[in-house]
């Protein structure tokens, strides 16, 4: 048909082990968000729910696109409905991230060996959400190419944290 | 030389956005360029890879010429547009600041179709222009949802 891609690729049509493991990891994320007690303000909050999900997204529609096309995520090659949610399902883990950092006080010196614990920690979901059919990777890729990535946004999500911090503190002392 | 006058043109409105006045604070941007990208990326890819409405050429500096546009230089607009209207007095100038970011952005895409970056297959400039007011309407409500949550110790300025 004019106007439709020449190819898609579809790896099942049913609702099975992929799209549970979406909607079990989405409400479990969740709820974890909203039963720990708060410790950002609510825009803060919000900031680091997004930052996971713009991340995912990100990366998704532009390494699993044409030209590069290294994998695609749930049932079939084209962006779906369940693939909305698989967005939306990182939320928890950019927030958690920062969590964890905040509430065990992470020293500077221990940053990296946090950061690459964090890398490997969500290579082996990947690896895990691979086997129920969440992501086909094709064209060479591999499941460890995404753990630079991985290096990459965690360090920068950090980076954002201090930033966000570093604008308070400043707003803090002007109005002082 | 496609990608070079791109970014080129994305550096100039980061600086226009970094030498502007601001209303919303750094952690509002971030929500707001976060949130925006999302809604681009996502509708982008609908009419590019799901109903291949838009063809985008693959090689690899045309397409990180696309990247590029879609990723950094569409939500920088938005952040200019905020700040814009939120500083604007009166709806005359608020109408002038939305018209002017939508010529802006109907001129990029324009470029881009006229250097073979994208090709419109069943696409035309007034989808073209429905899909960014699109766009424009969904960052200022972000900006009313941010603004009506106002100022509260968490807020803190650029």
């Amino acid at each position: 048909v004019e106007g439709l891609p020449m190819k898609i690729s579809t790896y099942d049509n049913q609702f099975n082990a992929n799209e549970w493991f979406v909607l079990i990891t989405l409400v479990i994320g969740f709820l974890l968000v909203f039963i720990f007690p708060k410790r950002f303000p609510l825009k803060e909050s919000i900031f680091y729910l997004l930052f996971g999900i713009f991340i995912g997204k990100f990366f998704d529609h532009t390494i699993s696109i044409k030209p590069f096309d290294f994998y695609d995520v749930n049932d079939k090659s084209t962006y779906q409905f369940t693939d909305f949610f698989s967005y939306i399902m990182y939320a928890p883990f950019g927030y958690f991230f920062i969590y964890i950092y905040k509430q065990f006080k992470i020293k500077r010196g221990m940053v990296v060996p946090y950061i690459v614990v964090w890398s490997i920690i969500s290579i082996a979901i990947e690896y895990f959400a691979s086997k129920l059919g969440v992501y086909h990777y094709k064209n060479g890729y591999h499941i460890l190419f995404g753990f630079p990535i991985y290096l990459l946004c965690q360090t920068t999500l950090l980076w954002l944290h201090y930033l966000v911090q570093g604008k308070k503190k400043q707003s803090v002392n002007i109005e002082q | 030389m496609i990608l070079t006058t791109y970014v080129s043109i994305g550096w100039l409105f980061a600086a226009i956005f970094w030498w502007m006045p601001k209303r919303l604070t750094f952690l509002e941007h971030l929500i707001l360029w976060f949130s925006c990208s999302f809604v681009i990326v996502s509708l982008r890819t609908i009419f590019t890879l799901n109903l291949g409405w838009i063809e985008v050429e693959e090689s690899k500096q045309l397409f990180l010429t696309y990247l590029f546009r879609r990723s950094f230089i569409d939500p920088m607009l938005l952040l200019i547009l905020a700040n814009l209207i939120l500083r604007a007095k009166g709806v005359m100038w608020k109408l002038l600041a939305i018209i002017s970011i939508l010529m802006t952005y109907i001129l990029l895409e324009n470029g881009l179709v006229q250097l073979n970056v994208i090709h419109f297959v069943k696409f035309n400039y007034l989808y073209f222009t429905c899909m960014y007011l699109f766009f424009i309407l969904f960052s200022l409500l972000i900006v009313y949802l941010l603004q009506r949550g106002g100022s509260s110790h968490e807020d803190f300025n650029i």
